[in-house]
């Protein structure tokens, strides 16, 4: 949905758009010593996230808006403002979970990071209802 | 792309801006509307009341002070292909009554000004944008403000927040000089 909003906005604007997907460092136990991020150990992870993300520009994306995919590591928030920066990004685009509460405090944080640090304006829309669970990590 | 742009406002540089950016991506016809909410209380710093001086203040009623600044602000960045209409709403429940704007005037973006505070600053007063994020139903474009233009009064464009690249610089704008910019 924030992918087929951004679209309409690089098209309307004739800018670029950057898919970035951030990988978090989340970490599995491999062995009783040994820690590895999941992207290490699960083959082709980061492979069959490239394909997907592909398939998902080409979904939403019209031809005429010049599109790249970009995949990171680290922080999401962290990330997320880094490559906003080094790109001079115009504008960020993305979505949130309108959650609140408790979850809010845990999970929805990242937007309102990205929200108060960001070098230039965020462009922010709500899921209408719960986005099915990421199923790769 | 837009025929209705909701802008609320509380007067401050960061309102402004984002104001300022409503009006600058506006195509011809849409109507960029800007509202405030006036709160029963005056601790918000930034109640239209404690922006005019106290004495004058005192003696007239925050709608009226209301109308004049948004009078004001309209003045400041209207344009000849946009239509900024002002509104104003009594209201304990900030968010609520935006929220209720937004789809009174069908309102298909709601353009906000954040002050960007942290800390304790941020818990106490920053959550207005915040939960409009989370709340509304249409898309929300937030502009951070300039740390440049922190005080509300006589803030005009600032250069460096927006735009940068020729992309944003390709909006469409009026003919002649601009009403508040960069150069």
């Amino acid at each position: 949905m924030a992918l087929r909003e951004a679209a309409r906005w690089a098209a309307h604007f004739r800018a670029r758009l950057t898919l970035l997907h951030v990988l978090a460092p989340a970490v599995i136990p491999v062995s009783v010593t040994e820690m590895a991020a999941v992207y290490e150990v699960v083959p082709g992870l980061q492979e069959r996230l490239h394909e997907e993300l592909t398939r998902w520009i080409e979904a939403e994306v019209p031809e005429a808006v010049a599109s790249d995919l970009r995949i990171e590591e680290g922080p999401v928030d962290l990330t997320i403002l880094e490559q906003a920066r080094q790109d001079q990004a115009d504008l960020i685009v993305m979505a949130t979970h309108g959650r609140s509460g408790v979850a809010r405090w845990l999970l929805g944080s990242v937007t309102e990071r990205v929200l108060r640090q960001a070098p230039c304006p965020v462009l922010t829309l709500r899921h209408r209802e719960l986005p099915p669970e990421p199923s790769l990590h | 792309m837009w025929r209705n742009i909701l802008v609320p406002t509380d007067f401050s540089g960061a309102a402004r801006q984002a104001l300022q950016l409503a009006v600058r991506l506006a195509p011809p016809g849409c109507t960029v509307h800007v509202m405030h909410v006036i709160t029963p209380t005056e601790s918000d710093p930034y109640s239209p009341v404690r922006l005019r001086p106290e004495g004058q203040a005192r003696r007239r009623l925050p709608e009226e002070v209301t109308d004049e600044l948004l009078q004001q602000l309209v003045q400041d960045v209207a344009t000849d292909q946009v239509v900024v209409a002002r509104a104003w709403r009594r209201s304990s429940d900030v968010i609520g009554s935006i929220l209720d704007y937004a789809d009174t005037v069908e309102a298909e973006l709601i353009v906000l000004g954040t002050h960007g505070r942290r800390g304790l600053q941020r818990f106490l007063l920053g959550s207005v944008a915040e939960a409009i994020v989370r709340r509304a139903s249409v898309p929300v474009l937030t502009v951070r403000e300039h740390p440049a233009c922190r005080r509300p009064s006589g803030t005009s464009w600032c250069p460096r927040t927006f735009p940068t690249t020729p992309a944003w610089h390709s909006v469409r704008r009026p003919a002649g000089p601009p009403t508040s910019g960069p150069g």
